[in-house]
């Protein structure tokens, strides 16, 4: 019961969230560490009697849009987090955030998060590696830009970033729902009129995912009314970090898949331009793995996503062609 | 985050929707009616009854979603006032000197 209260909390977050942040509603989710259903305390204290066996390598998972650290849950009870602590002996931390609040407005406070995180820990750490699904990758992104402009920081102990299922280039469907929205609102029609600002009152964070933006100058430029192609995003993902992609996408037609990708975020945005047709989809570069079969929910939780993160979580790895 | 808390959220959140949906209709009830009051303001013999009639349509329906605000945001306020009073009532009070803690397990805690 206490799960499924806060997935739907989770989803009105989604939703609405930045209405609720706004108003101080109590439903509004701080962003936090949560562990087997609880808060952990961002103390020393809090955090050592969380992590018995706190490790010097801490996995950072970010859930995605309406979820919370449940979606990344197998069916075996057992998750990216928990299987990297058994494998390679890394902590993992679970970032639960409202995903209602605009995209560069979460980055700022998961920057913040991850400083204090640093300082609490109850051993110096040596790496963090953050594990971002869908638009948990976007705050990521935000976070570490955040960091590198000097808001933060964490950024010397982020040597790799995970993305999984994230929409670098966007998400049409957002795109898509802009478009309708602002066709309502264009008919002089006041029921359709209330159609169309109904449909606008989803959230900032919702809104940020059409065109990936991670900056707050990003979400005020000004954008073509009813544009449905991928944009080219114009924060490149951050120099002198090891970004890893994972996309995955129905089955099908290269065309139709490479439109439809995983039914949420289309190959190339979930890839950042890494598979761009038919070739570079059966051969990706080799920051980025291409799972074809795997539809975007599927991604959270999947054992063929594991092998890659763990493979690209194993410190002996060495950084791929930096992006 | 405790049980009360999110019920207290639902609660405002519920009164944002009724207040920013009410006055939602009421916009697009004007904006309906103007389009018949356009027509009957611009026919000469019928244009002052007509414009007395639309600013009392106006009003009414003004009234009726102010009132529907009203009443909602009254509401609003006895939940929370209510629910102040279940968290207190909910609450145990501090052991007093020599009690059992709420730690001790022979005692159950009823916090939330």
């Amino acid at each position: 019961m206490g799960k499924q209260l806060d997935l739907a909390v989770a989803i009105l977050n989604g939703l609405v969230g930045d209405h609720l942040a706004r108003t101080s509603n109590a439903l509004a989710t701080d962003l936090g560490c949560w562990r087997d259903g609880a808060e952990v305390p961002l103390t020393a204290d809090g955090l050592r009697a969380a992590y018995p066996d706190a490790s010097d390598r801490i996995a950072v998972l970010v859930h995605g849009l309406m979820c919370t650290e449940s979606v990344w849950q197998m069916p075996d009870g057992t998750d990216y987090g928990s299987r990297l602590a058994r494998d390679l002996g890394m902590s993992p931390v679970y970032v639960r955030y409202n995903s209602g609040r605009s995209i560069p407005d979460t980055g700022a406070a998961l920057a913040a998060f991850l400083d204090a995180l640093i300082a609490a820990w109850p051993v110096p750490v040596r790496e963090l590696v953050p594990i971002g699904y869908s638009m948990g990758g976007l705050v990521v992104r935000a976070a570490t830009h955040v960091a590198a402009t000097g808001g933060a920081s964490f950024l010397p102990l982020v040597r790799r970033v995970i993305y999984v299922g994230t929409p670098h280039r966007g998400a049409p469907l957002e795109r898509v729902g802009r478009v309708v929205t602002r066709l309502l609102r264009s008919i002089p029609d006041p029921v359709t009129n209330l159609v169309g600002d109904i449909a606008d009152l989803r959230s900032d964070g919702l809104k940020d995912l059409g065109d990936a933006d991670v900056r707050h100058e990003d979400r005020a430029r000004r954008r073509a009314a009813f544009s449905l192609r991928d944009p080219e995003h114009p924060v490149p993902l951050l120099r002198g970090i090891d970004h890893r992609l994972i996309a995955g996408s129905l089955r099908g037609d290269p065309r139709i898949v490479q439109l439809f990708g995983d039914s949420l975020v289309p190959v190339l945005s979930g890839t950042d331009g890494g598979c761009i047709d038919e070739a570079s989809m059966k051969e990706p570069p080799t920051h980025v793995a291409y799972l074809p079969g795997i539809d975007h929910m599927t991604l959270a939780h999947h054992p063929l996503v594991y092998d890659r993160i763990r493979a690209w979580c194993d410190p002996r790895e060495e950084p791929a062609c930096p992006v | 985050m405790s049980g009360l808390k999110k019920v207290r959220g639902l609660v405002q959140l519920l009164g944002d929707g009724v207040d920013a949906g009410s006055r939602g209709i009421e916009k697009v009830q004007k904006r309906l009616a103007q389009r018949t009051f356009d027509v009957l303001e611009a026919i000469p013999p019928v244009a002052p009854p007509a414009r007395a009639v639309h600013v009392a349509h106006d009003a009414c329906v003004g009234l009726t979603h102010a009132s529907i605000r009203t009443v909602a945001k009254a509401v609003g306020i006895g939940l929370d006032v209510a629910l102040d009073v279940a968290e207190r009532c909910y609450v145990a009070p501090p052991p007093a000197a020599g009690e059992p803690t709420a730690s001790d397990p022979g005692r159950p805690d009823n916090r939330t």
